[in-house]
């Protein structure tokens, strides 16, 4: 018996066994990485370029490619502005906290101390009234306040887990459906790179917008832009604590001390304002000093690299130039906002050079510099080169991306550009040669089944089972980029069984079009079970009882031969890789 | 009962994939609890995020520590209120390690102080890298220190429960060439396919087999006999002993499943599990708050392990770890940044315990590291090296320290 294209024959007892259970792929056709072909054929690199720039291919979708021209089609992913994408608008239509500003979402969900200080305040005010609306229940020990804040907590959880799930489902829902593929992949990879962690306190209410407003709209810009804009977010600022990094508390509280004589004799004079001297002098009570949690990140994660040639000492400088760079209100969602008063002054060397006492231009002069150093050409293009075309970047691929990252100042649809119209990008080692991380599983999954789906909860749970909990990234490294970080006997399961769920849609709020979809599946050659092969399972399922069906697993009654089919198909090593 | 089927199918897999002795795999599972052939078990603990080893075990009789930190230095053991609890009238444990303690006096905890990793890093990703690979400052070490020894003190008895982590990534640590199992839940670790099981099973398998790369085809062997081996081994009937409670949360209720794993005779020799949330550069908290929520945590879960598993922690050593210690001096928003030397922890029956190893390097100025961080008097790979050769009896370390000499005089003593 022929079991397996590659030829081998098993004489084992164990694989005579489990030939005799068995579906047996037919005309497997497995991977060409490490062929020795020359070169990809055409449709192969426009499947390439569609599992690359992009979240995989849908039905039609090669053949649209084929009609417009590869070239074209890298050009126009290179110009998400240009590509129109009204489904997407609409589909997106019914998230309704991805609209909303921090600002807003503070204010619809607020955190359980500033429900407590208006409480206080109430009661400071209204002392009777206070008292009167918080009477003990009977028999119930807990104080009303403590009660109240229970409830509070309660609140708050439920409604980062809203604003966490929408803002998944949002993203899930984009990388399915978007025309605008790259630009998606891009965003992607920079909240990785400029990862957050959205369960960070205030970090549920920026997240959304650090990345609606910040990362995606810039994602094929200027790297300097991004890197600037990101410096400026909320949501890094308050992630990595910036916002409360300032000047030394002894030069801190001789400014507060100083304060706090011309409010005195404000008030002896009777002049206005008080208010805001007031607010002022509160904050620089809380402020203490020195945070070198950004300014440490800031070099090796999101600019130089670990080994770009910094030092202990540079990220104390860096940490300093960048002291007053803050939060405007925070807790009511504001935004960034310089303080020269939290700001340390004085000249500051970074990376050997001189930086001039200067307010908020030496932080912006730190970030021009690090976004154009050499080092940060080489990571970055290192990290796109991880991206877009193996697990250990080819040097020649990072030399050529560097390049141009260094020729331009850092354009990054200059170097994507370089990357993709690289002959190597083409080259037949590196095709099907990365391994799907569990976000791009899911969304090539969908696309190539042809899904249809509604915003689904229970698919970010799945992708939290496989590794990837969006948007929850603890560590400031973001999620990574390499097959070894996602492939192990835990993950596999989860894919597996996701390739199963999906097919017989088992999965609320998705369903699948295999009928669509079946020309597709054969282009791209994953396995597929023969027709005697099928139709044994089929006999098989014939066997199994109602009970089966009550219990939601497989339907058999829903089971024609796409959905055995597509179910082991999506679920085979080849569907694992891009 | 081992069915005929599942064996062979087993036999066979083993032939065909990694040339391993044939019915190896349930020889393990066949062994009753109680038998003298039971195995030596590590339960490694990683502390990610940098853990405040001065908040976790309090040099109250150092000036230098009250000074250094004003707002959240955890007060000198007392009667009148909450403190920290004393071990040897200069060291005291914070008081949310309170079930540790009573262990510290039963001599089954021994702590190391002052111990970690000699490079000079202050980054978490590289630090944790750094102790997980066992090689401080070479970063192309490729796989794990753990995943090291399985390599290179092969069993030939082992089953593919032999290493696990729990959890939905494989750690650092356990990366490489020997097998390793991630569990998640052990509770619904199959393929969920109904009627189909049958058929889904079988076809995955060939599929996988068949796949050049080495990645999927070795993990989906590895997953296809840790499915089979649970369902004959079946965890999921040892509930915890009498009286345990395992706090919630993900830290304990894996620590559950590692204790079920162990009752359930699986094969297993090293686990790893892992716990965040100590990176606290903003209001860390002294006797109550972060990081003393977290201490509570970490502390119930660990003693709950214990007394579940009773006599059985004869066999089971428990070690912790943390990629650093924390500043000597707190910063300005009642938290700490990243510093260098730490605490280590090794709780377990045959554990040397109730007493701190290591020589203190005190905490004045002139004594700190780069003026700010508690200094380094332990290099962890000697207390890795002496738990590997104390208690796993491991006879081969060479390959699993590069550029580093074990030394079993540089052991602490604690085994």
């Amino acid at each position: 018996m022929r079991i397996s294209a590659s030829g081998k024959t098993r004489q084992t007892m164990g694989t005579f066994l489990l030939c005799l259970l068995l579906i047996i792929p037919g005309s497997a056709t497995y991977s060409r990485a490490g062929d020795e072909s020359k070169t990809l054929t055409e449709e192969e690199k426009i499947v390439h370029v569609l599992n690359r720039l992009g979240f995989g291919p849908r039905p039609g979708d090669i053949e649209k490619v084929a009609a417009m021209g590869l070239e074209a089609y890298i050009e126009q992913q290179l110009q998400p502005q240009e590509i129109p994408d009204p489904v997407m608008e609409e589909r997106l239509s019914s998230f309704k906290t991805l609209k909303m500003t921090p600002k807003e979402l503070a204010e619809f969900y607020p955190a359980p101390n500033r429900l407590r200080n208006k409480r206080q305040k109430l009661q400071a005010e209204r002392p009777d009234e206070g008292a009167r609306n918080s009477p003990q229940m009977e028999g119930e020990s807990v104080p009303e306040t403590t009660r109240e804040m229970q409830e509070a907590r309660r609140q708050m959880r439920a409604s980062l887990q809203r604003i966490r799930f929408e803002f998944s489902e949002a993203k899930i829902m984009r990388a399915v459906y978007s025309e605008r593929q790259l630009q998606e992949v891009m965003s992607d990879f920079w909240m990785n790179h400029f990862n957050v962690f959205l369960a960070k306190g205030l970090d549920r209410v920026y997240t959304t917008d650090f990345e609606e407003n910040v990362v995606r709209p810039l994602a094929l810009g200027k790297f300097e832009d991004l890197l600037m804009a990101t410096a400026k977010s909320p949501a890094m600022l308050y992630y990595l604590d910036n916002w409360i990094s300032t000047a030394p508390a002894e030069v801190m509280e001789k400014r507060v001390s100083a304060l706090r004589n011309r409010l005195r004799s404000q008030r002896r004079k009777g002049t206005g304002g008080q208010q805001a001297e007031r607010a002022l002098l509160r904050l620089l009570q809380r402020a203490k000093g020195l945070n070198e949690n950004y300014a440490r990140e800031l070099m090796e994660l999101h600019t130089l690299g670990v080994d770009g040639g910094y030092s202990q000492e540079d990220v104390i400088q860096v940490a300093k130039c960048l002291t007053g760079w803050t939060i405007r209100a925070p807790r009511q969602g504001g935004s960034f906002q310089f303080r020269p008063v939290l700001h340390e002054d004085g000249n500051k060397v970074v990376l050997g050079h001189r930086i001039r006492s200067g307010g908020i231009e030496e932080g912006e002069q730190v970030l021009r510099m690090l976004a154009n150093h050499p080092s940060t050409a080489r990571f970055i293009s290192t990290k796109l080169v991880r991206r877009f075309v193996a697990d250990d970047p080819p040097p020649d691929l990072v030399d050529a991306a560097s390049l141009t990252f260094e020729k331009t100042g850092g354009d990054l649809r200059e170097v994507l550009r370089t990357l993709f119209t690289h002959p190597h990008f083409f080259s037949p080692k590196v095709y099907q040669a990365k391994i799907k991380k569990p976000l791009e599983l899911v969304a090539s999954a969908l696309r190539a089944s042809g899904a249809e789906m509604k915003p689904a909860r229970h698919l970010v749970r799945m992708l939290a089972e496989m590794g990837e909990a969006l948007y929850l990234c603890q560590e400031p490294t973001g999620y990574p980029d390499v097959a070894s970080a996602w492939i192990n006997t835990n993950s596999l399961l989860k894919r597996l069984n996701f390739a199963l769920a999906l097919a017989s849609d088992r999965i609320p709020q998705i369903r699948v079009d295999l009928e669509s979809a079946w020309p597709l599946f054969q282009q791209l050659r994953l396995p597929e079970p023969s027709a005697q092969q099928l139709e044994q399972t089929r006999s098989l399922l014939g066997q199994v009882g109602e009970e089966e069906n009550q219990r939601g697993d497989l339907r058999p009654a829903r089971f024609p031969k796409q959905v055995i089919a597509s179910a082991f198909m999506l679920g085979s090593p080849q569907f694992q890789k891009r | 009962m081992i069915t005929r089927r599942i064996f062979l199918k087993n036999s066979g897999l083993a032939l065909v994939g990694m040339g391993a002795v044939p019915s190896f795999v349930f020889r393990t599972v066949l062994a009753a609890p109680g038998d003298d052939q039971r195995k030596k078990i590590l339960i490694t603990v990683f502390q990610r995020g940098g853990v405040d080893g001065l908040s976790t075990v309090v040099p109250f009789g150092e000036k230098g520590y009250y000074s250094s930190r004003p707002t959240i230095a955890i007060p000198a053991p007392s009667s009148k209120r909450e403190s920290a609890l004393d071990l040897n009238g200069f060291f005291g444990l914070h008081p949310a390690l309170k079930p540790l303690h009573g262990l510290y006096k039963r001599q089954q905890l021994a702590i190391i102080h002052a111990a970690g990793s000699p490079h000079s890093t202050r980054s978490h990703f590289d630090a944790q890298d750094f102790m997980e690979s066992a090689a401080p400052g070479a970063k192309n070490t490729s796989d794990g220190w753990l995943n090291r020894y399985l390599q290179h003190n092969p069993d030939p008895e082992a089953t593919s429960f032999r290493s696990v982590a729990m959890g939905t990534t494989l750690p650092r640590s356990l990366k490489g060439e020997a097998p390793t199992i991630a569990l998640g839940n052990i509770d619904s670790f199959d393929l969920r396919a109904g009627s189909l099981q049958q058929q889904a099973r079988s076809t995955y398998e060939t599929l996988y087999d068949q796949e050049t790369n080495s990645l999927l085809s070795g993990t989906a062997q590895e997953m296809f006999q840790a499915i089979d081996l649970l369902k004959e081994a079946n965890p999921a009937q040892y509930r915890p002993a009498a009286g345990v409670q395992y706090p919630r949360g993900r830290f304990s209720q894996s620590l559950r499943q590692v204790a079920q794993l162990i009752k359930a005779d699986i094969g297993l020799e090293v686990a790893f599990l892992d716990i965040g949330g100590w990176d606290h550069h903003v209001n860390e908290g002294g006797i109550t708050g972060q990081l003393s929520n977290r201490l509570r945590e970490f502390s119930q879960g660990l003693a709950a392990l214990y007394q579940d598993l009773g006599d059985r922690m004869e066999d089971v050593l428990i070690l912790t770890m943390s990629e650093f210690g924390r500043t000597v001096r707190e910063n300005g928003n009642a938290g700490t940044d990243h510093g260098h030397a730490n605490v280590m922890f090794a709780l377990g029956g045959s554990v040397k315990g109730g007493r701190i190893y290591g020589q203190w390097p005190g905490l004045a100025s002139e004594q700190l590291y780069e003026g700010r961080d508690l200094a380094l008097t332990t290099d962890f790979r000697d207390v890795f090296s002496e738990v590997l050769v104390r208690h796993l009896g491991c006879s081969n370390t060479d390959p699993i320290f590069p550029d580093f000499q074990v030394d079993a005089n540089r052991f602490k003593g604690m085994l």
